[in-house]
């Protein structure tokens, strides 16, 4: 028998709406990732200033490939903070979210200040995820100002951007990301990666 | 390897700070059959539970290993392992750390064992891998397609040297039944056996019980990228598997990372993984390559379930279309012909004892080779077995694009292969 037990989107969303206890609604988030649709959006949303349910329901939004799913996650990030927020940063990373790129931007100069590191982290992965061309507009800055780990951090996900780009057929500017590395990371793994990719 | 200028120095500022006459022992100065400190590959340990200890004594017998530091979330584990290294070296220099990222940090430490439980063995990879380590990973080393490929390309983004803990590829009945696969003595391959526990997954949670402190064991950093469940104390006893959250595949891989991986090498498709999967039932997963080539995942067990012809756990068969050849953990073999079996080395190594295995890695961190279960060859064994875990999940047959690595038509399917991470958790 397997696991999905589940067909209805209905009957899941029945139990996020209640005042079930958490373990149900986790439940319910795992058995949305089959089935969620733009009906989901809303209930799951609801659930990312959840300290318990967030990263569950994080898993239906990824999920749903209706961009009202990321519209959500972008909504959302002004009530969140510290580690729902970055989770929620993550997933819009994980979405590959062009619109995102403003707001991650604003979230990336947490990490050169300091303010907010996990965010700040969160943001900068994501835009190498998403790796659209705004985002590496915004790496490269971030590359230029950062300093110690946290350039390092930036540098990695710079090197992420250059696959996407390249899995985007965006080879050209892949290319031109890697020579920006190299140059800028003298030394070490980054440099390393950098040359050889 | 990277065989710093910093641990030369410290050999030569520690000689000058002790002082003259001083006593080497002639282990330090690579005599005796010793390898001197500047040539040992410094190796480092993340979550060392019960198999993380045997894979970890493996490393220790190596004389060109200086093992250094253990990072536990668990105090009880950390103090174990420091103990261990102790009676080995006869010193109290192994450092004990409960956040990874410390270890990581090290630029002394070369290379890496990763023996967590399931749900942290692509993050801890990969987090390794931007560190420049090199790294030995306990299976299944993804809960999810999305990391298998994260991890894969972490990989050869830094160029590391990585071994997955499917050691059967260095175990010698194994090896000699898929090398008779690949002669050809067996005739044009048919069809490739892999021997898998019973399909299941709970998203059960334990009930409750207070949360230790986390100098003695850390539940937050234990959880890692999992979502979020109330702590009780048996899943940090290393009773996690069955759960979701923490063991991937719907407990497929456990064994189907060593069985299919080896089917993987019998069919020759090392760089390919099967177009379709379909699930008869709880048991049973059937797939088939592009070369038509079945692929039989089926029921092994402890108790010698599922009417294999040799004993033992993790059995694999390999059938052509003239004759088969059997393996399992028992170091034996059975042959449809006893012709078959000749040259087959008796007396080999039990299939669950990774010493070869081992030796390969360090072999490879020397000379920058590729060891048997890399990356890509674990990128490609992996994703079959999500891959049919998710044909179970759906209850459907599934088709599967081997180079793109998605599913065809199927968005229920393609949802499976991915969940979030709990924050601040990330690639």
């Amino acid at each position: 028998m397997s696991s999905k037990h589940v067909l209805s989107e209905e009957s899941q969303l029945a139990i996020l709406k209640s005042d079930a206890p958490p373990h149900e609604k986790a439940v319910a988030c795992h058995k949305l990732v089959y089935v969620a649709g733009p009906k989901s959006v809303a209930p799951l949303a609801a659930m990312l200033n959840d300290e318990i349910l967030s990263d569950y329901a994080r898993s239906g939004l990824e999920a749903i490939e209706d961009a009202s799913a990321s519209q959500a996650l972008i909504d959302a990030l002004p009530k969140l903070k510290g580690r729902l927020l970055a989770g929620a940063v993550n997933s819009l990373g994980v979405r590959r979210e062009g619109k995102a790129v403003g707001v991650l931007l604003t979230f990336s100069e947490k990490f050169t200040s300091g303010d907010d590191l996990a965010v700040g982290d969160a943001a900068v992965s994501s835009l190498g995820m998403i790796a659209s061309e705004p985002a590496v507009v915004v790496l490269k800055s971030l590359i230029s100002r950062s300093f110690d780990s946290h350039r390092t951090a930036v540098g990695h996900a710079s090197l992420m951007a250059v696959e996407r780009l390249r899995s985007d057929g965006k080879a050209a500017d892949a290319e031109e990301l890697l020579d920006f590395l190299a140059d800028a990371f003298p030394d070490g793994p980054i440099h390393d990666a950098a040359k050889r990719l | 390897m990277s065989l710093t200028s910093s641990r030369r120095n410290f050999i030569k500022t520690t000689a000058l700070a002790v002082g003259v006459p001083t006593f080497i022992p002639a282990s330090a100065l690579g005599r005796d059959g010793h390898v001197a400190p500047s040539n040992r590959i410094v190796l480092g340990a993340i979550g060392i539970g019960p198999r993380g200890r045997q894979v970890l004594s493996c490393f220790l017998r190596e004389k060109d290993v200086q093992f250094v530091a253990i990072a536990d979330v668990q105090e009880d584990r950390r103090e174990t392992v420091r103990r261990m290294a102790m009676r080995k070296y006869g010193t109290e220099d192994c450092a004990k750390y409960n956040d990874m990222n410390e270890l990581l940090a090290r630029d002394d430490i070369d290379s890496v064992l990763i023996c967590t439980g399931d749900h942290w063995h692509a993050l801890a990879s990969i987090m390794a891998a931007k560190a420049g380590k090199d790294i030995y990973c306990e299976k299944p080393c993804s809960l999810t397609i999305r990391e298998t490929q994260e991890l894969a390309d972490a990989i050869q983004r830094y160029d590391r040297v990585f071994q997955a803990g499917t050691q059967r590829r260095n175990v010698d009945n194994f090896r000699f039944a898929c090398q008779l696969a690949n002669s050809g003595k067996l005739g044009k391959i048919t069809e490739v056996h892999a021997g898998i526990l019973k399909l299941g997954e709970s998203f059960d949670w334990l009930p409750e019980e207070p949360e230790p402190d986390p100098s003695v064991c850390d539940w937050n950093r234990w959880l890692g990228p999992s979502p979020w469940r109330p702590f009780n104390k048996r899943y940090v006893q290393g009773r996690w598997r069955g759960y979701y959250d923490f063991h991937g595949g719907a407990a497929l891989p456990e064994w189907g990372a060593h069985t299919i991986d080896l089917c993987q090498w019998a069919a020759d498709a090392d760089d390919t993984v099967p177009v379709e999967y379909e699930a008869k039932d709880d048991t049973t997963v059937h797939a088939t390559y592009a070369s038509g080539i079945k692929l039989i995942m089926r029921l092994s067990g402890f108790k010698g379930e599922g009417g294999w012809n040799v004993p033992g756990t993790c059995p694999v068969r390999f059938e052509g279309d003239k004759g088969w050849i059997e393996a399992a953990d028992s170091g034996k073999i059975a042959t449809s012909d006893d012709a078959l079996a000749e040259g087959f080395p008796a007396g080999g190594l039990a299939g669950t004892d990774p010493t070869k295995h081992v030796r390969d890695f360090l072999d490879c961190v020397k000379s920058r080779k590729q060891p048997a279960a890399n990356g890509e060859i674990t990128r490609r064994g992996h994703i079959v077995s999500h891959a049919a875990s998710i044909a179970w999940r759906v209850g459907r047959k599934v088709r599967f694009d081997p180079e793109k690595e998605v599913f065809l038509d199927d968005d229920e399917a393609n949802r499976m292969c991915s969940r979030a991470r709990r924050a601040p958790w990330h690639v």
